[in-house]
This record gives structure tokens, sequence and C-alpha cells, in this order.
């Protein structure tokens, strides 16, 4: 029964998350990328102003203007979503090393988390930039498409039918990065593969998804807006980990034992 | 019994769930009771609506005196008090009947829709005095929760609800599972919250995620209703406007500049088509929004609720099989009990 099986993943989960408490340190990492990247803003735009880059902003006409923005702006953008895809491989290819060590008895240690970070950062990172560019793309006909479903579905349903939506396509995604990481598979393969067992096996997934996204808001804003501010990534940030395990008993569940698709 | 024996570990919790769900699934009868009260909820939605509709085309069709609009207002009123009371006393019936049948479910007895009958006639007045002791509760309490929460930075309005709901929790349900008063129900959900604090804080913060973020009205249970309530507010903010309208045609000074210059009637006459048609797409699809999203809450409602009577089941059946292991041991100490 799926539901028995995915209730003894949480259990387990939470039990080596208690014997290991390692396996939250990419929380840590997560707020340490966040400033890393509000201190790249700032610093970026005060190179660019103390650099003289808008030294003669009074004097130009409207089009020079907008140009200049757009060119410092599009400039500071692309770097800082190099920068973000970067950092968000490294932390996730290192969390998966790290619950992958821990299911195994093995303590998540700083090398565990540095493991396989050569041989899998890149695929991870592109992974995500094939999968923004394919939606960028395709924008506007998901943008139309989502604002006919919205109105059909979405307003009838009093907003579930656009959660649960958004909730199933996440369960497509839900285990790309696992199967490039831990069964060292491509690209193509790693995202073909998720989709495979969001299609075999989507009842569980769904409940992962829908569970991380509203118990995670839930629990980050537990204290109220301060909290939120102060200790939402936090709190927010154990919830994320928690399910990313159970995800992952979720995997190695249905690609392992016995349960091959 | 010393204070955290019986205590569970936050991953207890996820057995609860798997029972829950187990006996969610071989009881479809506990949806029942909920469909036909969200149907009577959607009904008098629509009832309000084709009211409010009523009053629209009176005051277009320039219908009104000020005698008449007073007793308008009167009887939408009325219809209003009536809709709170007989939303407020459905939540309390639907909590008697729904909570002796979670009750009969925990005991493996198929359950039947005589077990809600049954629950209603042996604990709605029980039902009734717990919920008006809560809101008296919160009346009492409401003046220094104001000032905490604004003395700690809006925290207190968000902590001060969460630990008041994981101690009063388990009330209803050792009401009901234990058939206590009133009274001793509070006094035992209150300990068994303290013994268990942490598997119950952990049900209690997934329970509130599910249900406060998904929006919507289920059947049962003290939040019942609110998805209802903002659409009533809604249709009755509308109402107002209109009635800003009327005061307008009876010789009070013209504050809108886009009418000035057009009597109240021709005006009425140009935009009433649009309001007519607003009218017969807004109620229906209001009422499926209504129906879908109570529907999928209630879903979610059951589920939790089911999981929170199989802690208590769960915990309480440990306590007494620790108690008769402990009594078998040392005979002697049922003396020291009855002596303390």
């Amino acid at each position: 029964m799926w539901f028995d099986y995915l209730m003894d993943d949480c259990k387990e989960s939470y039990d080596v998350s208690q014997s290991y408490h390692g396996v939250y340190f990419p929380v840590f990492l997560k707020l340490i990328m966040g400033l890393i990247m509000g201190a790249f803003f700032i610093g970026s735009i005060a190179t660019v102003v103390l650099g003289g880059a808008f030294a003669n902003f009074e004097t130009m006409g409207g089009y020079e203007v907008a140009t200049l923005i757009l060119k410092s702006v599009g400039l500071l953008g692309v770097l800082a979503y190099v920068l973000y895809m970067l950092l968000w491989g490294l932390i996730e290819v290192g969390s998966i090393n790290m619950i992958h060590a821990a299911f195994n008895d093995e303590k998540p240690t700083q090398k565990v988390f540095l493991n396989g970070i050569g041989s899998y950062l890149a695929k991870v990172t592109l992974g995500k930039l094939l999968i923004h560019v394919v939606v960028l793309v395709l924008s506007p006909i998901f943008l139309i498409a989502f604002l006919v479903y919205a109105v059909i579905i979405g307003i009838p349903t009093a907003g579930y039918g656009v959660v649960f939506l958004f909730v199933a396509i996440g369960v497509y995604f839900a285990t790309w990065t696992i199967a490039i990481v831990l069964d060292d598979m491509d690209i193509t393969e790693g995202i073909g593969e998720s989709i495979r067992i969001g299609r075999n096996h989507f009842k569980p997934l769904f409940v992962i998804v829908l569970s991380t996204g509203l118990i995670s808001s839930q629990v980050a804003m537990i204290f109220g807006p301060l909290g939120a501010v102060l200790a939402g990534w936090f709190l927010g940030g154990l919830v994320g980990i928690f399910f990313k395990m159970v995800t992952y008993k979720t995997y190695m569940r249905y690609t392992r034992d016995g349960n091959l698709i | 019994m010393n204070r955290g024996e019986g205590m569970r570990d936050i991953s207890s919790i996820f057995d609860y769930f798997k029972k829950a769900f187990h006996l969610n699934k071989s009881n479809k009868e506990l949806y029942y009771p909920q469909i036909a009260f969200i149907l009577v909820k959607a009904s008098m939605f629509v009832i309000f609506g084709v009211m409010l509709y009523q009053f629209v085309m009176d005051v277009s069709g320039g219908q009104f005196t000020d005698l008449n609009m007073i007793s308008y207002v009167k009887s939408m009123a009325w219809w209003g008090i009536a809709l709170l009371l007989i939303l407020g006393l459905g939540s309390v019936i639907m909590e008697a009947g729904l909570f002796n049948m979670y009750k009969k479910s925990l005991s493996g007895q198929g359950v039947t829709v005589s077990d809600f009958r049954q629950g209603v006639s042996t604990y709605f007045f029980k039902m009734l005095l717990a919920s008006i002791m809560m809101i008296l509760i919160w009346l009492i309490i409401l003046i220094p929760y104001m000032i905490i929460g604004f003395i700690t930075l809006f925290t207190g309005f968000f902590i001060i609800p969460l630990i008041i709901g994981i101690f009063t929790a388990m009330w209803k349900v050792s009401i009901v599972m234990d058939d206590l008063t009133v009274l001793e129900g509070f006094r035992k959900g209150f300990a068994f919250a303290k013994d268990n604090f942490k598997a119950l804080t952990a049900l209690i913060i997934v329970k509130t995620a599910f249900l406060s973020s998904t929006g919507g009205s289920g059947g049962s249970g003290g939040n019942s209703g609110s998805n209802f309530n903002n659409n009533f507010n809604g249709s009755f903010n509308g109402n107002t406007n209109t009635g800003n309208s009327i005061s307008e045609s009876i010789d009070i000074p013209d504050f809108s500049p886009a009418i000035s210059g057009n009597s109240f009637e021709e005006v009425m006459q140009q935009v009433l088509p649009y309001i007519k048609t607003g009218f017969y797409v807004l109620i229906p699809v209001i009422t499926i929004a209504i129906i879908i999203g109570a529907l999928v809450k209630m879903v979610f409602e059951i589920f939790f609720n089911l999981s929170i009577f199989v802690m208590y089941d769960d915990i309480e059946n440990n306590k007494l099989t620790e108690e008769a292991i402990k009594l078998k041991k040392d005979p002697l100490a049922s003396f020291d009990m009855e002596v303390k």
C-alpha cells in the first residue's frame, strides 16, 4: 500500500535525521547562499555606480539612459543567475550526498558533502539551466494555457485547481537530481527517469510535494512575520531537508527494492 | 503515573496517519454528513444571492420608499443573523455527530449514519457548552492577547492561538472518547497535551498547514464555514454599496461625481444589464467554488481529525496497559494510587 510505504519512509527519514543532524547542514549553506547573493547585488551596484557608469546621467537623453540601465541590470542579472545556479547546484549535490550517507549509517561530513561535486555539479546545474530554457522558450504557450486553466478550473475550484496543478508538475521533476547523483545518469536520462517515477508513483510523490510546500510555509510563519524573517529560513529549511530525505527514500524504494519500473 | 510516561516521539505521528488513512478508506460513511452540510451551506448561499438579486432589482425599479427600505434592511439583518446561527449550530451538530462516528470507527465496527444521530443526541449539549466556553476564554484573553501580540511585534498573534489550539485539541476528543463532562474533558485534554506536547504540536502544525493554507470550508470543527463567511461578507459588502446608492435616491447629498447630472434611476437602468450578468455568472461560480473548496477541505479535515482520535486512543490504551502491567508486578501500587 503506497501510503503505508510513504509513512514508513517518513518515519525512517525522521529517525535517521535525529541520528545524524549533519543532514540539516545545507540549511545554513542556503542562508550563506542568500547572503552571498545579497552581497553580490549590493557590491555590484556599488561598483557600477562608483566606477562612474552613471557619471554623466544628467546630460544623457532618454534612450541613452534606458540603454545604460538595461545593460547594467542585464549584465548584473546574468552574473547573479550564473552565481545562483552554481551555488544551488553545489548545495543540491552536497545535500543528496549527505542524505545518502546518513541512510547508509555513515556520518555526513564535509568530505561526504564534497564527494562527487566535480562530476555532478555541472550536470545538475546544466539540467536546471535546460529546464529554465525550455520554460522560457515555451513561456508564451504556458502563460496562455495557464490563464485559460485558471479561469476554467482555478476559479470554480476555489484555487485548489491551480495549487494541485503546480504540485502535479512538481511531481514529475521531484527526483531528477537524485537520479543524476545516485545513478550517475545524464541530464536527459535523469529528467526522463524522474518523469517515469512521477508517472508510475504519482500518489506518494504528490503527497510529498504538497506537504513540502504547505508545511514548510506554515512552519516558516509559525512565529509571525518577525519570526519568518529571523528564523523562517531555518524552520522552513528543516522541513525542506526532511522531505528531501523522504523523496530520497521514495526514489530508492521504487528503483531498488524489487520495485523496478 | 509519572509525568512524561506514555509520551510519544514525533515519529509516532506517522503511525497515526497510517491508521487514520485506512480508517478513512474503510469508512466512507464519515463523508455523508459533511457532504449534506456542505450542500446546506451552498443552498443558503444561493438563497442569499437570490435575495440580494431581488433587492438590487427592486432598487433599480425605483420601488423604494423610506419605509420599505427599512423593512428590507431589517429582513436582511434577520436573515444574516439566522444564517450565522444555523451555521454555528450546524457546526456543533456536525462535530457531535462526527466525533461519535470517529469513536465508533476506532472500535473496528462499521460506521453508520445512525452513529451520527446517536452522537448528536449524546454530545450536542456538551459540545455546545465547550464551544461557548471556548468563545468565553477568547473573550477573556482578548485584551491581553492584543497587548502581547503588539508587544512581541505580532509574534504573539501567531503563537498564542497555536498554544491554545494544542492544549484544547483533545478537549472535545476526551469528552467523546471517555464520556466525560465538559470540565473533566478539559482537564484530561490539557493533561494529555502536557504529556505529549511534542507529538501533538507536530500533528497540530501539520493539520493547520493543510487546513489553513488551502482555504475553503469543510463541514465540521471550529473553523468550519470560514470560506462561506468570507463569501458572505463579500456579498454583503456589495449590498452595502447598493445601500449607499439608495441613500442617494432619498435626497441625501450626492457624493459621487461620476453620476452627477443623471438621476439615480437612469444610472441604474444603464448598469442594470451588467449587474444582472454579474449575478447570473457569480452566483453559480461562487457556489461551485464553495462546494469544491469545502469538499477538498473536508477530505483533509476528516483525515487529520481521525489522526487525532487515533493518537488519543493509542496513548490512552498504552497507558492502561502500562498501569495493568505495573499492578500485576506490584499489587500494592493500586493502594498507593488510591491513597494519592
